[in-house]
């Protein structure tokens, strides 16, 4: 179950609900700790908030007056987030990513598919990727140098890394696509979403059909099935990730 | 009463939190007005609660959620063995530190 920033924030009044949205909000986005852990914390520090409005303080006097500070104070000694749970973090920004790939790859449907299909828009596809992981920090009052920073990284490692993919991409020869190579790629991740949906994210399962349905699509009647169909099943697939996608955050209890 | 200074605070607030709770299980907010209370002066929730999630990890403390009758349920911290025994520890060193500042004529006056 994802924290509802709003609702958490709904009992404080004038200047602490800007205060207690601010340090809230640091704290949800953070993706390096445990999210479980995470949770706990904020949940508590909300309750310890509504105590102290209750009887007449404001959150500047009784939380901190340099609340990124304190923030991070607390962040550093919560538990660092699992692989396991990195994981299952990324793979539907993975999932995501390659049926972006794909989509934009054979939209046009082409008669004889090649690498360049699905490689040409991979850079792409990294920038708007990591432009998932959205840098925090900037509804502080006191902008820390660190926040501008950390944004100027985001920038450039997202044109670098989309860069050395295009490069590393382009190294590799521009070969026909048969459909049993993209009948693979879809039944393996078909079967990596059945392996993830068992890390309690259940929702893959849907995705994981989707690929498979996809992926016997290819095998069946590679690109020689009607155009409208495959087309359905693109836009079918693309809309199911993003109903997994949406109740991972709001149903799974794993993201904060 | 006197600010006491944030680094002089340092060393010793984590000691005082486990004195507090030692004195019975409490939870975050109660644990700081109670740090005011004793003169303290404002130790902010900011500074409380990254030394509660220390005390925590180093195992000192436990939490545990329970049912309030004034809102939410609310975390009460208990001290642990290990808790007690951190006390223990502390106390000679901190008595020793007491008459070595008196000594200097820095000390309370009996």
């Amino acid at each position: 179950m994802q924290l509802n920033v709003q609702k958490l924030i709904a009992p404080f009044h004038g200047l602490n609900r800007p205060y207690a949205d601010s340090l809230i909000s640091y704290l949800a986005g953070d993706l390096r700790h445990d999210p479980q852990a995470l949770r706990e914390a904020i949940t508590d520090i909300v309750d310890n908030m509504v105590a102290a409005t209750a009887d007449g303080q404001t959150l500047k006097d009784y939380f901190c007056d340099d609340l990124q500070t304190a923030a991070d104070d607390i962040l550093a000694e919560l538990p660092r987030r699992k692989f396991g749970s990195w994981c299952r973090y990324w793979w539907p920004i993975v999932n995501v990513a390659a049926t972006l790939i794909l989509a934009s790859g054979l939209v046009r449907l082409p008669a004889s598919p090649r690498a360049s299909d699905l490689t040409a828009n991979s850079g792409y596809v990294v920038i708007l990727v990591l432009g998932l992981w959205a840098p925090r920090g900037f509804n502080f009052n006191k902008l820390r140098p660190g926040a501008l920073g950390r944004l100027a990284g985001f920038i450039l490692l997202g044109f670098a890394l989309s860069a050395l993919i295009m490069f590393l991409l382009g190294l590799l020869p521009d070969c026909a696509l048969p459909v049993f190579v993209l009948a693979l790629i879809c039944v393996g991740f078909g079967v990596v979403n059945v392996v993830m949906s068992r890390l309690k994210q259940w929702p893959l399962l849907v995705t994981a059909g989707m690929w498979d349905v996809m992926g016997v699509t290819f095998i069946a009647g590679g690109f020689n099935a009607p155009v409208a169909v495959q087309g359905v099943l693109f836009l079918v697939n693309v809309l199911c990730w993003g109903a997994s996608y949406v109740s991972l955050f709001w149903v799974n209890n794993e993201q904060v | 009463m006197t600010k006491i200074p944030s680094q002089m605070l340092k060393g010793v607030l984590e000691f005082a939190i486990l004195k507090v709770i030692a004195d019975g299980p409490t939870y975050g907010y109660a644990l700081q007005t109670r740090l005011s209370a004793l003169g303290f002066g404002t130790v902010t929730e900011g500074t409380i609660y990254p030394l509660l999630l220390k005390l925590q990890r180093s195992g000192q403390v436990t939490a545990e959620r329970r049912p309030s009758d004034s809102g939410p349920a609310r975390k009460y911290y208990s001290l642990t063995a290990d808790g007690v025994q951190a006390l223990t520890d502390f106390a000679p060193a901190w008595r020793q530190l007491v008459v070595a500042m008196r000594d200097l004529g820095l000390g309370v006056d009996e």
